[in-house]
């Protein structure tokens, strides 16, 4: 298996990767893992500067800014490492592929200051109002659920005016009318509930933000997702291979059994579809493609989808041994399910993306060579 | 925009639009018809259509131009096949995709002289005789022998599911000639014209109302001449024929998968109309589809190189690519018959039948597609053996 999870972007993306999975390896284990599942709420700082210094929340000023994330995503993912990076990420290159104003959260994000996201995962279902003038403007509603919002300078969030009007602006996370509440999730990534009660708005990135607008950053929230679920799902393959390849019992080693060989063929092949269909995702949106949000939302389903499959497997092959917190296992178990539910989950990825995808497939427009 | 990521690369996209100039201008709808009852075996329109285009210089596209191919690369050799797929119409089965790239490769002067201006045109068409009754997945277990008489050979034995040997001209077998400790040696390739005496064709009909064979060989004569390869060497010859057939086409699949889509949005007249969860059960072979689409793209690449290097990861990509699309073929056969629901019994061509009944042919063939060319289960021990070593 590549060391660098996403192998098949291109040279500047692949050895950025690399240098950050370097770094990863170097300081994050299973202690580390171990001391982010503590109730702080808060990302260790020395390593965030480290990240930062290296460049990790840099890509988002670079063209080919969303590749950057999916590969640098993708090494956290294989970390088990959740951070604020993705929502960082998200802030500023989703402002950007929306068409909103991006200055501020690159610049923030770009110096190294955390943006956590609150967004819903249906635009039907923001929770926020957005009252006040212009200029005056506040947000009221929730709890809503969001990650290392505790570290965060801003948080991103949608707000709907009373006339139902979509706007995307940014709220501080200490400021008056903002309330964070650490709560225990399913993995180790620091989760919050927030609720704002009039808080002052700091910044408006999108006044009026379009179906199209929402489409695009929702499709990217997932390809981000759907990268770190690439690294994730790499890790579980590697450490099963190892696992079987170690493991003996009725005198073999468990690689030797034909049920076992043919479960690892399996995750194999869900983990090579998934990293093609991510890199592929990935590219066109760096691309502006007409295609991005379509290759965007089928990548973030597969790797809903077959992450269940691959970290099911992993599990059911390393038995009671992974199961046991003493191995690392059950933290890419668990964040993998965290994942794909902050995706949204299966069922509502597909119902958003059938509604969104299959009118202009069946009107004969997709030829499937993807020949223009 | 076109070179983001693509699966047709740009140095392809000029031939691809030269195919499908081309194939717009011919009249395909017999061949189209009898591609539809039956994928495997060409009947005589699509037997025409071969030669035609054969005529024309658009069949083995890849193959050198001293042997009337356009000497394209086996990326276009493989975009070819999509293309004909998609089209639904034949494309010259394993006489082009396995047998005459390995005689190119293997073949005595004599032997490509003879047989590969003919396989172009139709003229020379092959059946591989390699499955037993006794050796199916465990193809190095056969037993059909090649006793020596005199300088030439004698062949006794029975093959089973030789798919087009009742309109084959010449049959690819594979046989004993000696025994020896280990199963992979003593075997030789043998190249048979089908109208030889002793050689008797029975059909075996299938469950997808298709056609195969059970073919018996009677102390059939076959001259030394008739050796691909060298004697004894035979498994070596057939490991090469078998990587030429590496990437299965999805054009196929993904044809079916659109007449859904667009059955779909066909509003009341549509057969899926009042199914509440038409749209989603769809979405999900989308994305399987697209799937299929980077494997097959990353199985035909990876072909492509031929690198030594890249021969296991080739090796593995194709079994992927292979696993995965019929596995998928067989879920939107059952999936899409279902959401036709009852009507769905309906046959091909029959009064009524939604969508022609070509979904009620699908899922009648395509669970023969996950044992054949090499069986799932064996695929999967390809990709494994590439992540866990050596270890059996």
């Amino acid at each position: 298996m590549s060391r660098t999870v996403l192998a098949d972007l291109d040279p500047v993306a692949t050895e950025f990767a690399a240098a950050i999975a370097g770094l990863l390896a170097d300081r994050v284990d299973h202690a580390f893992l171990t001391g982010l599942e503590e109730p702080s709420g808060t990302f260790p700082q020395a390593l965030w500067k480290d990240l930062v210094a290296l460049g990790c929340t840099e890509v988002v000023t670079e063209p080919q800014g969303v590749s950057l994330a999916a590969a640098v995503l993708a090494e956290f993912g294989y970390a088990g490492l959740p951070s604020p990076l993705f929502g960082s990420l998200l802030a500023a290159l989703g402002a950007r592929v929306a068409g909103a104003d991006d200055a501020v959260p690159a610049a923030k994000v770009g110096q190294g200051q955390p943006i956590a996201v609150v967004l819903p995962t249906r635009l039907e279902a923001c929770a926020v109002a957005l009252d006040g003038p212009p200029g005056r403007r506040t947000v009221t509603g929730g709890p809503c659920a969001g990650e290392w919002v505790a570290d965060a300078s801003r948080i991103l969030v949608l707000g709907r005016d009373d006339h139902g009007t979509p706007a995307l602006v940014m709220v501080d996370p200490t400021g008056a009318g903002t309330t964070v509440e650490p709560v225990l999730a399913i993995d180790h990534s620091a989760s919050h509930l927030v609720s704002f009660a009039g808080a002052p708005v700091t910044e408006v990135l999108a006044e009026e933000l379009t179906d199209d607008q929402w489409h695009a950053l929702s499709a990217l929230s997932g390809l981000l997702r759907a990268a770190t679920l690439a690294g994730v799902c790499a890790r579980a393959c590697e450490l099963t291979v190892r696992h079987v390849h170690d493991r003996v019992q009725f005198g073999r080693r468990l690689a030797q059994l034909q049920a076992v060989r043919l479960t690892v063929a399996d995750m194999l092949t869900d983990l090579t579809c998934l990293v093609d269909l991510v890199t592929q995702a990935a590219t066109h949106s760096d691309a502006g493609s007409p295609r991005a949000e379509r290759h965007s939302r089928i990548a973030t389903i597969f790797a809903a989808q077959a992450s269940e499959r691959i970290l099911g497997s992993a599990s059911q092959l390393h038995g009671g041994t992974g199961f046991i917190v003493e191995h690392p296992l059950h933290f890419f178990y668990r964040h993998a399910k965290g994942l794909q539910l902050r995706s949204g989950g299966t069922e509502e990825l597909i119902d958003v993306a059938s509604a969104r995808l299959l009118p202009a497939m069946a009107s004969g427009q997709w030829d499937w060579l993807d020949f223009e | 925009m076109t070179d983001v990521y693509p699966v047709v690369p740009a140095a392809s996209r000029a031939f691809l639009t030269e195919l499908r100039s081309y194939l717009d201008g011919l009249d395909v709808e017999a061949a189209r018809a009898e591609y539809d009852r039956d994928e495997l075996e060409p009947g005589p329109a699509s037997i025409e259509l071969w030669r035609r285009m054969g005529r024309d210089g658009w069949v083995a596209v890849d193959w050198p131009v001293e042997y009337g191919g356009q000497g394209r690369n086996a990326l276009d050799g493989w975009l070819f096949q999509e293309e004909m797929v998609r089209r639904r119409l034949f494309a010259g089965g394993l006489t082009l995709s396995s047998v005459g790239p390995t005689l190119l490769e293997v073949g005595t002067e004599d032997q490509r002289s003879r047989l590969v201006p003919g396989m172009r045109t139709a003229d020379v068409r092959f059946a591989v005789a390699y499955t037993e009754p006794e050796a199916g997945s465990d193809l190095a277990s056969l037993s059909l022998r090649a006793e020596a008489d005199g300088p030439d050979f004698l062949l006794t034995g029975t093959k089973l599911y030789t798919t087009c040997a009742n309109i084959a001209t010449h049959l690819w077998v594979a046989a004993r000639t000696t025994r020896t400790a280990t199963k992979y040696e003593g075997i030789t390739v043998f190249v048979v014209p089908a109208d030889s005496a002793g050689i008797t064709v029975r059909p075996l009909i299938t469950q997808a109302c298709g056609r195969t064979n059970e073919v018996v060989f009677d102390g059939v004569p076959v001259p030394r001449t008739a050796v691909v390869g060298d004697v004894d060497d035979g498994w070596t010859v057939i490991r090469r024929a078998l990587t030429h057939e590496r990437v299965f086409p999805f054009a196929g699949v993904a044809s079916q998968l659109n007449t859904l889509l667009t059955e779909l949005c066909a509003g009341e007249a549509s057969a899926l109309h009042g199914r509440p969860d038409s749209a989603s059960q769809l979405m999900r072979f989308v994305v399987d589809m697209e799937a299929a689409r980077l494997l097959a793209y990353r199985a035909a690449r990876s072909a492509a190189d031929g690198s030594p290097t890249e021969a296991a990861r080739s090796a593995a990509a194709a079994s992927m690519n292979k696993v995965w699309l019929t596995e998928l073929r067989q879920r939107l056969a059952s999936g899409g018959l279902s959401l036709l629901g009852e009507r769905g019994v309906l046959g091909l061509d029959q009064p009524g039948a939604p969508m022609g009944g070509r979904f009620e042919r699908m899922y009648r063939a395509a669970t023969m597609r996950r044992f054949a060319g090499g069986a799932n289960e064996v695929q999967r021990e390809v990709v494994a053996r590439t992540a866990l070593g050596g270890i059996r």
